[in-house]
Protein backbone atom coordinates (compact mmCIF):
# COMPACT_ATOMS: atom_id res chain seq x y z
CA UNK A 1 0.00 0.00 0.00
CA UNK A 2 2.97 2.43 1.01
CA UNK A 3 4.28 1.35 -2.44
CA UNK A 4 1.49 2.50 -4.71
CA UNK A 5 1.01 5.96 -2.60
CA UNK A 6 4.75 6.60 -3.31
CA UNK A 7 4.02 5.44 -6.80
CA UNK A 8 0.71 7.53 -7.77
CA UNK A 9 3.01 10.48 -5.65
CA UNK A 10 6.11 10.06 -8.13
CA UNK A 11 3.03 9.81 -11.14
CA UNK A 12 1.44 13.66 -9.43
CA UNK A 13 4.86 14.78 -9.40
CA UNK A 14 5.56 13.95 -12.87
CA UNK A 15 2.31 15.76 -14.03
CA UNK A 16 3.34 18.74 -12.06
CA UNK A 17 6.70 18.75 -13.58
CA UNK A 18 5.33 18.94 -17.09
CA UNK A 19 2.45 20.61 -16.50
CA UNK A 20 5.15 23.79 -14.89
CA UNK A 21 7.56 23.75 -17.86
CA UNK A 22 4.05 23.60 -20.04
CA UNK A 23 3.62 26.64 -17.97
CA UNK A 24 6.91 27.79 -18.17
CA UNK A 25 6.85 27.63 -21.69
CA UNK A 26 3.71 29.51 -22.09
CA UNK A 27 4.80 32.46 -20.07
CA UNK A 28 7.96 32.74 -21.96
CA UNK A 29 6.40 32.40 -25.12
CA UNK A 30 3.62 34.93 -23.88
CA UNK A 31 6.12 37.03 -22.62
CA UNK A 32 7.65 37.21 -26.07
CA UNK A 33 4.22 37.87 -27.82
CA UNK A 34 3.49 40.74 -25.24
CA UNK A 35 6.78 42.17 -25.97
CA UNK A 36 6.19 42.33 -29.62
CA UNK A 37 3.04 43.66 -28.67
CA UNK A 38 4.26 46.43 -26.86
CA UNK A 39 6.32 47.54 -29.65
CA UNK A 40 3.39 48.20 -31.76
CA UNK A 41 1.71 50.54 -28.87
CA UNK A 42 1.97 54.36 -28.88
CA UNK A 43 5.08 55.57 -26.57
CA UNK A 44 2.91 56.42 -23.34
CA UNK A 45 1.25 52.47 -23.24
CA UNK A 46 4.21 50.67 -24.81
CA UNK A 47 6.29 50.44 -20.83
CA UNK A 48 2.95 49.27 -19.44
CA UNK A 49 3.11 46.35 -22.21
CA UNK A 50 6.69 46.04 -21.90
CA UNK A 51 6.47 45.62 -17.66
CA UNK A 52 4.00 43.04 -18.58
CA UNK A 53 6.01 41.21 -20.95
CA UNK A 54 9.05 40.98 -18.83
CA UNK A 55 6.87 40.05 -15.88
CA UNK A 56 5.74 37.09 -17.91
CA UNK A 57 8.94 36.25 -18.91
CA UNK A 58 10.84 36.44 -15.78
CA UNK A 59 7.92 34.31 -14.61
CA UNK A 60 8.43 31.41 -16.75
CA UNK A 61 12.14 31.67 -16.38
CA UNK A 62 11.30 31.03 -12.54
CA UNK A 63 9.19 28.85 -12.78
CA UNK A 64 11.48 26.36 -14.75
CA UNK A 65 14.56 27.28 -12.61
CA UNK A 66 12.53 26.60 -9.56
CA UNK A 67 11.58 22.96 -11.66
CA UNK A 68 15.07 22.11 -12.20
CA UNK A 69 16.35 22.92 -9.33
CA UNK A 70 13.56 20.89 -7.65
CA UNK A 71 14.59 17.88 -9.16
CA UNK A 72 18.22 18.20 -7.93
CA UNK A 73 16.98 18.62 -4.21
CA UNK A 74 15.26 15.32 -4.37
CA UNK A 75 18.18 13.77 -5.50
CA UNK A 76 20.85 14.80 -3.30
CA UNK A 77 18.44 13.99 -0.44
CA UNK A 78 17.98 10.33 -2.64
CA UNK A 79 21.85 10.27 -2.42
CA UNK A 80 22.13 11.64 1.19
CA UNK A 81 19.59 9.23 2.78
CA UNK A 82 20.87 5.99 0.53
CA UNK A 83 24.79 7.22 1.76
CA UNK A 84 23.44 7.37 5.31
CA UNK A 85 21.61 3.91 5.09
CA UNK A 86 25.01 2.14 3.83
CA UNK A 87 26.67 3.36 6.44
CA UNK A 88 24.74 2.69 9.16
CA UNK A 89 24.62 -0.74 7.30
CA UNK A 90 28.43 -0.77 7.60
CA UNK A 91 28.76 -0.01 11.24
CA UNK A 92 26.89 -3.03 12.17
CA UNK B 1 20.32 -2.60 12.35
CA UNK B 2 17.68 -2.36 10.81
CA UNK B 3 17.38 1.54 10.09
CA UNK B 4 13.90 1.36 8.10
CA UNK B 5 12.08 -1.88 8.47
CA UNK B 6 11.30 -3.86 5.62
CA UNK B 7 11.95 -1.30 3.08
CA UNK B 8 15.25 -0.96 1.30
CA UNK B 9 17.22 1.71 0.83
CA UNK B 10 15.27 5.45 0.32
CA UNK B 11 12.33 3.00 1.48
CA UNK B 12 9.62 5.43 3.85
CA UNK B 13 11.81 8.43 3.28
CA UNK B 14 10.51 8.45 -0.23
CA UNK B 15 7.12 9.79 0.44
CA UNK B 16 8.11 12.86 2.30
CA UNK B 17 11.22 13.50 -0.72
CA UNK B 18 8.08 13.36 -3.24
CA UNK B 19 6.19 15.70 -1.23
CA UNK B 20 8.66 17.90 -0.99
CA UNK B 21 9.29 17.93 -4.82
CA UNK B 22 5.84 18.40 -5.22
CA UNK B 23 5.76 21.78 -2.60
CA UNK B 24 8.74 22.97 -4.29
CA UNK B 25 7.07 22.71 -7.83
CA UNK B 26 3.27 23.88 -6.94
CA UNK B 27 5.41 27.00 -5.26
CA UNK B 28 7.56 27.87 -7.91
CA UNK B 29 4.71 27.81 -9.96
CA UNK B 30 2.32 29.76 -7.81
CA UNK B 31 5.49 32.22 -7.58
CA UNK B 32 6.24 32.68 -11.35
CA UNK B 33 3.00 33.28 -12.00
CA UNK B 34 2.56 35.43 -9.60
CA UNK B 35 5.54 37.17 -10.64
CA UNK B 36 3.69 37.31 -14.23
CA UNK B 37 0.69 38.36 -13.54
CA UNK B 38 1.71 40.32 -10.75
CA UNK B 39 -0.46 39.29 -8.21
CA UNK B 40 0.89 39.54 -4.89
CA UNK B 41 -1.13 37.40 -3.10
CA UNK B 42 -0.04 34.29 -5.58
CA UNK B 43 3.30 35.80 -5.38
CA UNK B 44 3.50 35.74 -1.53
CA UNK B 45 2.24 32.19 -1.30
CA UNK B 46 4.54 30.34 -3.84
CA UNK B 47 7.22 32.41 -1.71
CA UNK B 48 6.51 31.69 1.67
CA UNK B 49 6.02 27.85 0.48
CA UNK B 50 8.72 27.69 -1.36
CA UNK B 51 10.96 28.84 1.58
CA UNK B 52 8.81 26.48 3.72
CA UNK B 53 9.76 23.51 1.08
CA UNK B 54 13.32 24.23 0.88
CA UNK B 55 13.34 24.26 4.87
CA UNK B 56 11.98 20.98 4.92
CA UNK B 57 14.28 19.74 2.01
CA UNK B 58 17.26 20.77 3.92
CA UNK B 59 15.91 18.85 7.24
CA UNK B 60 15.23 15.78 5.33
CA UNK B 61 18.95 15.94 3.99
CA UNK B 62 19.83 16.27 7.22
CA UNK B 63 18.15 13.96 9.13
CA UNK B 64 20.31 11.06 7.51
CA UNK B 65 23.51 13.07 8.74
CA UNK B 66 21.17 13.30 12.23
CA UNK B 67 20.76 9.48 12.36
CA UNK B 68 23.82 8.86 12.13
CA UNK B 69 25.00 11.33 14.30
CA UNK B 70 22.59 10.91 16.89
CA UNK B 71 23.09 7.07 16.76
CA UNK B 72 26.88 7.23 16.99
CA UNK B 73 26.67 9.73 19.58
CA UNK B 74 24.49 7.77 22.02
CA UNK B 75 26.33 4.66 21.46
CA UNK B 76 29.59 6.62 22.33
CA UNK B 77 28.55 7.00 25.95
CA UNK B 78 28.23 2.95 25.78
CA UNK B 79 31.42 1.73 26.36
CA UNK B 80 32.88 -2.01 26.78
CA UNK B 81 32.33 -2.21 30.83
CA UNK B 82 28.92 -0.66 30.87
CA UNK B 83 27.81 -3.27 28.42
CA UNK B 84 29.71 -6.08 30.39
CA UNK B 85 26.74 -5.33 32.99
CA UNK B 86 24.05 -6.06 30.10
CA UNK B 87 23.74 -8.72 27.30
CA UNK B 88 23.84 -6.21 24.84
CA UNK B 89 26.69 -7.67 22.89
CA UNK B 90 24.91 -6.67 19.49
CA UNK B 91 22.36 -4.19 18.11
CA UNK B 92 18.90 -5.74 18.74
CA UNK B 93 16.91 -2.64 17.18
CA UNK B 94 17.94 0.20 17.63
CA UNK B 95 21.16 2.03 18.61
CA UNK B 96 23.46 0.60 21.09
CA UNK B 97 22.09 3.01 24.04
CA UNK B 98 18.56 2.48 22.95
CA UNK B 99 19.35 -1.55 23.57
CA UNK B 100 21.33 -0.64 26.58
CA UNK B 101 18.91 1.36 28.42
CA UNK B 102 16.33 -1.24 27.43
CA UNK B 103 17.85 -4.24 28.71
CA UNK B 104 18.81 -2.79 32.42
CA UNK B 105 15.27 -1.87 32.64
CA UNK B 106 14.47 -5.13 31.92
CA UNK B 107 16.81 -7.04 34.69
CA UNK B 108 15.40 -4.29 37.04
CA UNK B 109 12.36 -5.11 36.37
CA UNK B 110 13.17 -8.55 37.09
CA UNK B 111 14.35 -7.66 40.46
CA UNK B 112 11.21 -6.01 41.14
CA UNK B 113 9.53 -9.03 40.61
CA UNK B 114 11.88 -11.63 42.27
CA UNK B 115 11.63 -9.16 44.98
CA UNK B 116 8.45 -9.21 44.90
CA UNK B 117 7.83 -13.21 45.24
CA UNK B 118 10.52 -12.99 47.88
CA UNK B 119 7.95 -10.53 49.79
CA UNK B 120 4.99 -13.29 48.83
CA UNK B 121 6.82 -16.29 50.19
CA UNK B 122 8.04 -14.71 53.41
CA UNK B 123 5.14 -13.19 54.25
CA UNK B 124 3.18 -16.12 53.68
CA UNK B 125 5.22 -18.04 56.00
CA UNK B 126 5.07 -15.19 58.50
CA UNK B 127 1.30 -15.26 58.32
CA UNK B 128 1.67 -18.75 59.25
CA UNK B 129 4.19 -18.14 62.26
CA UNK B 130 1.86 -15.61 63.62
CA UNK B 131 -0.76 -17.75 63.94
CA UNK B 132 1.05 -20.80 65.55
CA UNK B 133 -0.44 -21.64 68.78
CA UNK B 134 0.94 -23.86 71.97
CA UNK B 135 -1.32 -25.54 73.91
CA UNK B 136 0.16 -25.88 77.53
CA UNK B 137 -3.40 -27.61 78.60
CA UNK B 138 -3.41 -24.24 80.96
CA UNK B 139 -2.45 -21.51 79.02
CA UNK B 140 -2.11 -20.99 74.98
CA UNK B 141 0.88 -19.26 73.66
CA UNK B 142 1.27 -17.86 70.71
CA UNK B 143 4.95 -17.03 70.81
CA UNK B 144 5.16 -15.57 67.67
CA UNK B 145 1.85 -13.47 67.25
CA UNK B 146 3.83 -10.44 66.46
CA UNK B 147 5.05 -11.90 62.74
CA UNK B 148 1.69 -11.11 61.82
CA UNK B 149 2.35 -7.51 62.32
CA UNK B 150 5.69 -7.21 60.38
CA UNK B 151 3.82 -9.87 57.60
CA UNK B 152 0.84 -7.05 57.21
CA UNK B 153 3.95 -4.23 57.15
CA UNK B 154 5.63 -6.56 54.46
CA UNK B 155 2.32 -7.20 52.30
CA UNK B 156 1.42 -3.62 52.37
CA UNK B 157 5.32 -2.55 50.83
CA UNK B 158 4.13 -5.73 48.56
CA UNK B 159 1.41 -3.45 47.35
CA UNK B 160 3.33 -0.23 46.93
CA UNK B 161 5.72 -2.64 45.40
CA UNK B 162 2.89 -3.65 43.01
CA UNK B 163 2.53 -0.33 41.70
CA UNK B 164 6.11 0.52 41.34
CA UNK B 165 6.29 -2.64 39.07
CA UNK B 166 3.68 -1.83 37.06
CA UNK B 167 5.06 1.61 36.24
CA UNK B 168 8.67 -0.18 35.13
CA UNK B 169 6.35 -2.33 33.02
CA UNK B 170 4.94 1.27 31.88
CA UNK B 171 8.49 2.15 31.51
CA UNK B 172 9.95 -0.73 29.59
CA UNK B 173 6.79 -0.46 27.18
CA UNK B 174 7.18 2.91 26.32
CA UNK B 175 11.02 2.22 25.95
CA UNK B 176 9.75 -0.39 23.21
CA UNK B 177 7.92 2.06 21.57
CA UNK B 178 10.11 4.73 21.34
CA UNK B 179 12.11 2.00 19.26
CA UNK B 180 9.54 0.60 16.76
CA UNK B 181 7.53 4.09 16.64
CA UNK B 182 9.74 7.26 17.01
CA UNK B 183 11.89 6.62 14.21
CA UNK B 184 10.84 5.04 11.56
CA UNK B 185 7.25 5.90 11.68
CA UNK B 186 6.80 9.44 13.56
CA UNK B 187 9.88 10.96 12.05
CA UNK B 188 8.64 10.26 8.28
CA UNK B 189 4.98 11.42 8.87
CA UNK B 190 6.30 14.45 10.92
CA UNK B 191 8.46 15.57 7.78
CA UNK B 192 4.92 15.02 5.22
CA UNK B 193 2.88 16.81 7.74
CA UNK B 194 5.44 19.67 7.56
CA UNK B 195 5.27 20.34 4.13
CA UNK B 196 1.90 21.51 4.23
CA UNK B 197 0.78 24.69 5.01
CA UNK B 198 -2.34 23.46 7.22
CA UNK B 199 -0.92 20.63 9.00
CA UNK B 200 2.64 22.40 9.43
CA UNK B 201 2.52 22.46 13.11
CA UNK B 202 1.09 19.08 13.66
CA UNK B 203 4.20 17.85 11.56
CA UNK B 204 6.41 19.93 13.77
CA UNK B 205 5.05 18.33 17.22
CA UNK B 206 5.81 14.84 15.31
CA UNK B 207 8.91 15.92 14.63
CA UNK B 208 9.86 16.92 18.11
CA UNK B 209 8.61 13.97 19.67
CA UNK B 210 10.07 11.78 17.89
CA UNK B 211 13.27 13.79 18.28
CA UNK B 212 13.17 14.07 22.14
CA UNK B 213 12.16 10.72 23.03
CA UNK B 214 14.68 9.27 21.11
CA UNK B 215 18.01 11.20 22.22
CA UNK B 216 16.51 13.29 25.12
CA UNK B 217 14.69 10.66 27.50
CA UNK B 218 17.01 7.13 27.15
CA UNK B 219 20.20 9.63 27.18
CA UNK B 220 19.10 10.75 30.82
CA UNK B 221 17.74 7.10 31.83
CA UNK B 222 21.34 6.58 30.48
CA UNK B 223 23.16 8.66 33.17
CA UNK B 224 20.88 7.98 36.10
CA UNK B 225 21.79 4.48 35.29
CA UNK B 226 24.82 4.08 37.09
CA UNK B 227 23.39 5.54 40.26
CA UNK B 228 21.13 2.57 40.05
CA UNK B 229 24.18 0.25 39.64
CA UNK B 230 25.56 1.46 43.24
CA UNK B 231 22.27 0.24 44.87
CA UNK B 232 22.35 -3.36 43.33
CA UNK B 233 23.85 -4.67 45.53
CA UNK B 234 21.30 -4.03 47.90
CA UNK B 235 19.22 -5.30 45.76
CA UNK B 236 21.31 -8.78 45.57
CA UNK B 237 21.11 -9.06 49.60
CA UNK B 238 17.74 -8.29 49.86
CA UNK B 239 16.76 -11.02 47.42
CA UNK B 240 19.23 -13.35 49.15
CA UNK B 241 17.95 -12.43 52.43
CA UNK B 242 14.25 -12.80 51.41
CA UNK B 243 15.27 -16.41 50.25
CA UNK B 244 17.37 -17.05 52.99
CA UNK B 245 14.55 -16.97 54.71
CA UNK B 246 11.86 -18.49 52.81
CA UNK B 247 14.05 -21.44 52.49
CA UNK B 248 15.08 -21.85 56.12
CA UNK B 249 11.35 -21.90 57.52
CA UNK B 250 9.49 -23.22 54.59
CA UNK B 251 9.23 -26.22 56.48
CA UNK B 252 6.87 -24.73 58.60
CA UNK B 253 4.03 -24.24 56.84
CA UNK B 254 4.42 -28.36 55.92
CA UNK B 255 4.74 -29.50 59.77
CA UNK B 256 2.73 -31.81 61.35
CA UNK B 257 1.42 -29.79 64.17
CA UNK B 258 -0.43 -32.70 66.07
CA UNK B 259 3.49 -33.87 66.98
CA UNK B 260 4.33 -30.95 70.00
CA UNK B 261 7.53 -31.76 70.17
CA UNK B 262 8.16 -30.92 66.75
CA UNK B 263 6.88 -27.56 67.24
CA UNK B 264 8.69 -26.85 70.28
CA UNK B 265 11.85 -27.92 68.33
CA UNK B 266 10.77 -25.46 65.61
CA UNK B 267 10.23 -22.76 68.30
CA UNK B 268 13.60 -23.07 70.05
CA UNK B 269 15.20 -23.10 66.73
CA UNK B 270 13.31 -19.70 66.03
CA UNK B 271 14.24 -18.39 69.10
CA UNK B 272 17.74 -19.24 69.16
CA UNK B 273 20.21 -18.26 66.46
CA UNK B 274 19.62 -18.41 62.94
CA UNK B 275 21.11 -17.57 59.81
CA UNK B 276 23.40 -15.78 61.39
CA UNK B 277 21.33 -13.03 62.53
CA UNK B 278 19.98 -13.58 66.12
CA UNK B 279 16.69 -14.56 66.66
CA UNK B 280 13.82 -14.68 64.30
CA UNK B 281 12.72 -11.27 65.79
CA UNK B 282 15.93 -9.97 64.86
CA UNK B 283 15.94 -11.54 61.30
CA UNK B 284 12.47 -10.20 60.71
CA UNK B 285 13.48 -6.58 61.67
CA UNK B 286 16.36 -7.20 59.14
CA UNK B 287 14.57 -8.33 56.26
CA UNK B 288 11.37 -6.31 56.56
CA UNK B 289 14.46 -2.89 56.66
CA UNK B 290 15.95 -4.33 53.36
CA UNK B 291 12.68 -4.63 52.00
CA UNK B 292 11.81 -1.35 52.65
CA UNK B 293 14.79 -0.33 51.21
CA UNK B 294 14.79 -2.00 48.19
CA UNK B 295 11.31 -0.75 47.46
CA UNK B 296 12.28 2.62 48.02
CA UNK B 297 15.00 2.19 45.82
CA UNK B 298 12.78 1.09 43.20
CA UNK B 299 10.30 3.85 43.36
CA UNK B 300 13.62 5.83 43.34
CA UNK B 301 14.47 4.75 40.30
CA UNK B 302 11.15 4.64 38.84
CA UNK B 303 9.24 7.92 40.08
CA UNK B 304 12.09 10.16 40.22
CA UNK B 305 14.24 9.33 37.38
CA UNK B 306 11.07 8.57 35.08
CA UNK B 307 9.52 11.45 35.93
CA UNK B 308 12.27 13.07 35.50
CA UNK B 309 13.00 12.05 32.33
CA UNK B 310 9.71 13.36 30.94
CA UNK B 311 9.29 16.59 32.19
CA UNK B 312 12.53 16.97 30.80
CA UNK B 313 11.70 15.44 27.19
CA UNK B 314 8.39 17.41 27.48
CA UNK B 315 10.26 20.32 27.62
CA UNK B 316 12.30 19.62 25.06
CA UNK B 317 9.40 18.51 22.50
CA UNK B 318 8.10 21.95 23.18
CA UNK B 319 10.79 24.08 22.49
CA UNK B 320 11.35 21.73 19.62
CA UNK B 321 8.13 22.63 18.53
CA UNK B 322 8.44 26.29 19.09
CA UNK B 323 11.64 26.14 16.45
CA UNK B 324 9.99 23.71 14.28
CA UNK B 325 6.13 25.36 13.75
CA UNK B 326 7.55 28.91 13.50
CA UNK B 327 7.37 29.55 9.68
CA UNK B 328 10.89 30.37 8.79
CA UNK B 329 11.75 33.45 6.58
CA UNK B 330 14.61 34.58 4.93
CA UNK B 331 15.05 38.14 4.46
CA UNK B 332 16.55 37.48 0.58
CA UNK B 333 12.27 36.05 -0.53
CA UNK B 334 11.33 39.47 0.00
CA UNK B 335 13.38 40.55 -2.83
CA UNK B 336 11.59 38.64 -4.88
Amino acid sequence: MGLNIIDSLLAGSEFIKMAGFSISLILIMLGGITYGIAQTQPAERRGKWESAAFGMFIGGLVVAAILGASEIIRDWGRTAIVSSNSTVTLVD
Amino acid sequence: MVFLPGLEQVGIYELPLTLVLISIMLAGICLGVGLAFSSVKLKNFGKEELFQALVNAAMLGALAVLIITVDSTLDSFVTDDVLESCNVTELQNSSLMMDYVTCKSDIYLGQAYDVQLGITRSTSIMFFMGDMSLNLGVVTSSPFNSMTQTAETLSSLNQTLNVAVMLMNLESLLLRFIIFICLPILLPLGFIFRSFFVTRKMGAILISVALSFYVIYPLFLFISLPFLDQHEQEMDSTLDSLNGFSTSYSYIPMMDMNRQSEVINSINIMSSSSMNTGNIVDEVYHLSRKVTVAVSNIFFYVIVFHLLALVITLVSIIQLYKVLATEFVAPVFDKL
